[in-house]
């Protein structure tokens, strides 16, 4: 068996605190995704996630530190100096950014921004990267694609700058694409289409795809596995019809009943009581033990383990094997 | 776009108009008779008083201020006092040495400041950025005009490279004519590059933090490429904008450096005519440093609309 296109093992991300020493942000995080797989990483705002994308990416902040192991292609992107990284960087890894508008440069022509990578990377010309812009900005359903890779972000719509975003980071054909909330920003209307772009795109290249997602009908829509974070841990890992329709994980169950259903009979939504806990302030034992509506006393006692009930399926919750019986 | 241009120029005529107003008005509560100063303490109150109708000194304020713009307006700046030749060729040809000098100057401020301010912003907190902040402290504290002695004191007193002041003209050829301004050019340049370098550095650290700078790293360019293609051409309306402003004290400047090096410029001219009431000198060259002032800006508020182009579609 060929080895998988990413593993993360035993990621944890830490930040320099203000008053000095670190707190750990990121624990025990452990990803497989083979070529062409996609998966989709959920939690709410603060859960860890973007950090774990840069992590990827080798893009961390100053103050964030890394330990564990991402392998990409068997190639330990830790420990790799600043020259391999950054020949990793858009040539294997792709990335699409939550924020169109402040993503993309605002003096330089969206042409140019989609070209330059090509450019810089695979040494083409100006000339021929411009017109392989022009050809990438087609692909990404840009009406006009000739005419508009010669203007600046400030004269296109929001939905048409992720499309740029993707082309980006569709230039140079990366094995895996990684999305950090790509559809945030945007209007409805144009979520489900910038997702349609995104999904044929990656599914013809071939991409792996890791989508990044508050958004359990975003993840639903585009990725084969799910895998659920709360408070920078692993809380539930499957495959996204099982953890969809059967999740182990209460703090999984709270998310889905705050999904808005159409068919819902009447009613306020109904949301997790509290909010995600800053991560210097996490509670004894379980991190969602403090918010989660079947919690019990063992709870508290420790930091329940990751334990895999089926091939394919991870869980942490010491009460998951009442739910896996159920 | 024309209509911002139009826009422009009507207030630049009007800035000019309201600076000549308030010219005239100090140059004329200003103490000192020029006809008194010309003719010497000998004189008798008889040719006083026909020299001053001559020079048209007894007519009334607004009336001599009428006649010296319609004048202005018309190209013809009157007759200096003191030398007895028209004010514009006076002005022309001191010109030929401040602009270059003010040129020169403002180069060497942007060659010093932006590659020092973008490697201390690159390298925040580590050594260049020390040395660099150190420096441009220095820059700032110490007196242009000190620095002009000094530099005259290392490279023409004990090292001999350059003269030390005077100005050959430029008919001596250009490298003579360089070399002596060489010094008074860094004279100007260091307090300005030392403001410069300053606003360079905070405007890139501040661009550096944006979004699509870490676009153009998961491109995988190189931290130095994404900061000269990225952060900086997006940090450089700040630095633009005080450039302009700095040309203000770069004419201020050169009065002083000017004097320190002996040089016939106008900043010399000014000085002189101030000292011998020189009154239609005076005004002349005040208002032509105040055009000089307001046609900089005007130019920097231009290079905005090449350094932004979100600028040029609400132009």
């Amino acid at each position: 068996m060929t080895p998988p296109l990413l593993r993360i093992e035993d990621l944890a991300i830490s930040i320099d605190s203000a008053h000095g020493g670190r707190q750990p942000i990121l624990t025990d995080i452990d990803v497989t995704l083979h070529a062409g797989e996609t998966l989709g990483i959920v939690g709410e705002s603060g859960s860890g996630k973007s950090l774990l994308s840069l992590a990827v990416l080798g893009l961390l902040p100053p103050v964030a530190h890394a330990t564990g192991r991402i392998l990409l292609e068997g190639r330990d992107l830790l420990a790799m100096d600043e020259d391999a990284l950054c020949t990793v960087r858009g040539r294997r890894i792709g990335m699409i950014f939550q924020e169109p508008l402040t993503a993309l440069n605002p003096a330089m022509t969206v042409g140019d921004q989609i070209a330059e990578g090509l450019v810089v990377q695979e040494g083409l010309s100006w000339r021929a990267a411009r017109r392989e812009a022009i050809t990438l900005l087609d692909r990404v359903r840009m009406p006009d694609a000739a005419q508009l890779s010669r203007a600046y972000p400030h004269a296109l719509s929001g939905g048409q700058r992720q499309r740029v975003g993707i082309a980006i980071a569709l230039a140079m054909k990366p094995a895996l694409m990684i999305a950090d909330e790509p559809t945030t920003a945007l209007d409805v209307t144009v979520q489900a289409e910038v997702l349609d772009i995104l999904d044929d795109l990656t599914r013809d290249a071939g991409m792996a795809l890791i989508l990044v997602s508050h958004d359990l009908g975003v993840i639903a829509r585009m990725c084969a596995r799910t895998l659920v974070l709360y408070a920078g841990r692993r809380m539930e890992e499957g495959a996204t019809r099982d953890v969809l329709t059967a999740p182990l994980n209460p703090y999984t169950r709270g998310l889905l009943r705050a999904v808005p259903r159409r068919q819902a009979q009447g009613g306020r939504l109904s949301t997790i009581p509290g909010t995600v806990p800053s991560f210097a302030a996490l509670p004894p034992g379980c991190c969602f033990s403090d918010r989660c509506p079947d919690v019990i006393p063992a709870c508290h006692a420790g930091e329940p383990a990751w334990t895999r009930p089926a091939p394919g399926r991870g869980v942490r919750c010491i009460r998951a094997p009442e739910a896996v019986a159920s | 776009m024309t209509g911002l241009l139009l826009r422009r120029f009507a207030s630049l005529f009007l800035t000019l108009l309201a600076v000549s107003a308030l010219i005239f008005l100090v140059m004329d509560v200003l103490p000192g008779d020029p006809a008194g100063i010309m003719l010497g303490t000998s004189a008798t109150p008889e040719t006083l008083e026909a020299l001053r109708r001559e020079l048209g000194l007894d007519q009334p304020l607004v009336l001599r201020y009428l006649s010296w713009l319609a004048g202005v307006a018309t190209g013809d700046l009157g007759t200096s006092y003191t030398y007895g030749v028209p004010v514009a060729g006076l002005i022309a040809e001191r010109l030929a040495v401040t602009l270059p000098l003010a040129f020169i100057a403002i180069l060497l401020s942007v060659a010093i400041a932006v590659p020092l301010g973008v490697a201390s912003a690159a390298r925040r907190n580590g050594g260049v950025d020390f040395a660099a902040g150190l420096l441009s402290q220095m820059f700032i504290a110490v007196p242009g005009f000190w620095v002009g002695l000094l530099l005259v004191l290392v490279f023409s007193v004990l090292l001999g490279w350059v003269p030390s002041g005077g100005f050959p003209g430029w008919r001596a050829g250009i490298v003579p004519a360089l070399g002596a301004l060489v010094l008074p050019a860094i004279a100007l340049a260091l307090p300005q590059a030392g403001v410069l370098t300053r606003v360079t550095r905070s405007a890139v650290i501040e661009v550096m933090n944006e979004d699509f700078v870490r676009t153009a790293r998961a491109k995988g360019l190189p931290r130095r490429k994404a900061l000269w293609r990225h952060a900086v051409p997006n940090a450089l309306v700040p630095v633009a904008t005080i450039l302009g402003l700095q040309f203000t004290f770069l004419i201020a400047g050169a009065v002083l450096v000017e004097n320190v090096f002996n040089l016939p410029g106008l900043g010399r001219l000014a000085l002189q005519a101030l000292s011998q009431r020189d009154i239609i000198v005076m005004q002349d060259v005040v208002l032509f440093f105040a055009a000089l002032v307001i046609v900089m800006n005007f130019l920097v508020d231009l290079s905005y609309l090449a350094l932004d182009p979100r600028l040029r579609k609400r132009a």
